[in-house]
């Protein structure tokens, strides 16, 4: 269990590290780019629009999976704080079945469309950045979600001491 | 089942979750998801959901929402928050009170080039408590005037939760930035004259702060120059119909960079802090935000906004009591839910109703922030209370609530007069054309 945390540790961070310090500074640069052509050669990158669309699907897909490990999600726990142990692990696994459930979902209809995508060949107009991308960017979030909340639950259910690295963030602002 | 029963159920059922513990956009989703199943296809629900995440995953406007919590970071790593501070004690400092005085005016300008609460309690809290202790401020005072302050940097733009509610509802997010202004002004006017007046009536409460020249007081305008700018180009720029507010963000972003450069106050490990932090943030934002869209949808499906707008008119509530129904839930969610949770959570059935009743949206949207602000202020869990208790753990929690409670009230009394006088929010948006 240990090294399979690893492993989805080293995921998630990586590729929550590749948006933060890759992707963002790129969507930044292309907004100010564009502004500044605009308002001084009157000459707008007519493709900002759609890169940065492009863009900010793969930073929300790719950091999901990180703000959840750090437990970044607001959530009502004055409740359940103050629960007995057991039944904070059942709410728990409520959390978690509901998790996998949902990503199951999204996660379907991601790898249905990046087939389907990948199959036309569908691109963006300008930029002619694959579509597929960002069902595939879908598709493994979900993947990696789903299997985070299964490791999760079993790690509930069997009252393991597991995701030692996960801490709380405080990410409410 | 008739659809508005399966609309109740999947209300009770998403509070339960949330009780339960289960993240806010999570327990939205969820409700949502079942929802769709029972009243829609068997595949409506992913098809649904997956609609929504992609929508609003490739929305320009969301580009904003990464760009102003950058702007939050970089203004709180890199000490400009002190200069502001520097500067409003030289110029308050002598007022009764000056020194909390001077705390909340500094809240308003970090505010002003920020866009959250929490943050700036974090990063005003340090700074202020020590100056008010050397002068013997009252511990509930010191505490209670950072505590509430801080909130004011999701009324004054640019606010993340102003982009969260324009996003959500559609809503010219330009003019809910401009519709903030001058409920901003009057809130740190307010709070600040809350201050002196308790300290006329009581000086031990706040002793009066040293004195400066009129040179260091002039000399330490120029440290604020630049961030003052910031917010004129920003705010003027969005007011002037020069820049979108995703753009505003970008050169929000930028300037603050330029600053920090010139200050030499930028380095590696702020920036890629300021970057990490932005991201996470965001993407909690996201997921709460499609859960709002997800839930809107389903009370739509459900038809239960039109059941409770015709209950509203058979009852023939007028819109006043309509609103003061709508405070009371929002001061009761408050005391439980965060900001984003309790707004994300009602708009999808307040605002058909609180259109219905002829309200301006835009004039919603700060009235739900300014409510939103009160929940971070709300015990039992008043998220920037909390916060300042961290900064000064020798101050019992009940004394900073205590120290809170004056400006409660007066942020009730701003929530009456804009709802009896809606143009305070609505003049300068209106002026602007936007409204």
């Amino acid at each position: 269990m240990e090294t399979i945390e690893k492993v989805f540790y080293t995921l998630s961070k990586n590729l929550d590290r590749l948006v933060a310090l890759f992707v963002l500074p790129m969507i930044f640069l292309v907004v100010i780019v564009d502004v500044g052509l605009r308002y001084v050669f009157n000459a707008p990158l007519i493709w900002s629009l759609e890169f940065n669309e492009w863009m900010l699907l793969m930073i929300f897909a790719l950091a999901i999976p990180e703000c959840t490990r750090q437990n970044g999600h607001i959530r009502m726990e004055l409740v359940v704080m103050n629960m007995p142990p057991r039944v904070q692990a059942a709410f728990d696994a409520v959390y978690s079945v509901c998790a996998i459930w949902l990503f199951y979902l999204l996660g379907r209809h991601a790898w249905e469309e990046f087939l389907f995508d990948l199959e036309l060949g569908r691109i963006t107009e300008y930029v002619q950045l694959p579509i597929w991308g960002q069902q595939l960017a879908v598709f493994v979030m979900c993947v990696i979600l789903i299997f985070y909340f299964i490791m999760r639950l079993i790690a509930t259910v069997l009252n393991a001491k597991q995701f030692s690295r996960t801490e709380a963030t405080g990410l409410g602002d | 089942m008739d659809p508005s029963i399966i609309g109740i159920l999947g209300f009770v059922g998403m509070m339960v979750l949330i009780v339960m513990g289960v993240p806010i956009g999570f327990a939205m989703l969820t409700t949502a998801a079942v929802g769709f199943f029972a009243v829609g296809e068997s595949n409506f629900a992913e098809t649904q959901f997956s609609i929504t995440f992609f929508d609003q995953g490739t929305s320009f406007v969301f580009v904003a929402v990464p760009l102003y919590f950058m702007m939050g970071q970089l203004v709180q790593r890199t000490n400009i928050a002190f200069d502001l501070y520097e500067c409003v004690y030289r110029w308050l400092g002598r007022l009764p009170g000056g020194l909390a005085i001077s705390s909340v005016v500094a809240c308003a300008g970090f505010g002003a080039v920020s866009g959250g609460s929490v943050t700036a309690v974090a990063t005003m809290g340090p700074m202020c408590i020590p100056a008010m202790r050397r002068y013997n401020y009252d511990d509930a005072l010191a505490t209670g005037s950072i505590s509430a302050a801080g909130t004011l940097g999701i009324l004054i733009p640019p606010s993340i939760i102003m982009v969260g509610y324009g996003i959500l509802t559609e809503t010219s997010i330009g003019a809910l930035f401009i519709a903030g202004i001058i409920p901003g002004i009057l809130m740190t006017i307010g709070y600040s004259a809350t201050i002196a007046a308790r300290c006329m009536i009581n000086p031990e409460l706040g002793p009066i702060g040293e004195k400066f020249s009129t040179r260091e007081k002039v000399v330490s305008l120029t440290k604020v120059l630049p961030v003052f700018l910031t917010f004129i180009v920003v705010i003027g720029g969005i007011y002037a119909g020069i820049f979108t507010p995703t753009e505003a963000a970008g050169v929000g972003v930028l300037a603050l960079l330029i600053i920090a450069l010139v200050m030499r106050r930028l380095n590696w490990t702020n920036f890629r802090e300021s970057l990490l932090k932005s991201v996470h943030t965001s993407a909690m934002i996201f997921i709460i935000i499609i859960g709002g869209h997800m839930m809107g949808k389903f009370v739509v499906l459900t038809g239960l906004t039109e059941g409770v707008i015709g209950w509203i008119t058979a009852a023939d509530f007028s819109p006043l009591t309509v609103m003061l129904m709508i405070s009371l839930l929002y001061i009761a969610l408050g005391m439980v839910l965060d900001v984003w949770g309790m707004l994300i959570l009602t708009i999808p059935f307040t605002l058909p109703i609180i259109m219905n009743l002829g309200y301006d949206p835009i004039w919603y949207g700060v009235y739900a922030v300014i409510m939103a602000e009160l929940a971070l202020i709300t015990p039992p869990v008043g998220i920037n209370v909390y916060v300042m208790a961290k900064m000064a753990p020798d101050v019992p929690l009940n004394r900073i609530f205590n120290g809170v409670a004056p400006f409660f009230i007066f942020t009730l009394i701003l929530v009456a007069a804009i709802t009896l006088f809606p143009d305070i929010a609505m003049w300068l948006p209106r002026t602007a054309g936007m409204g």
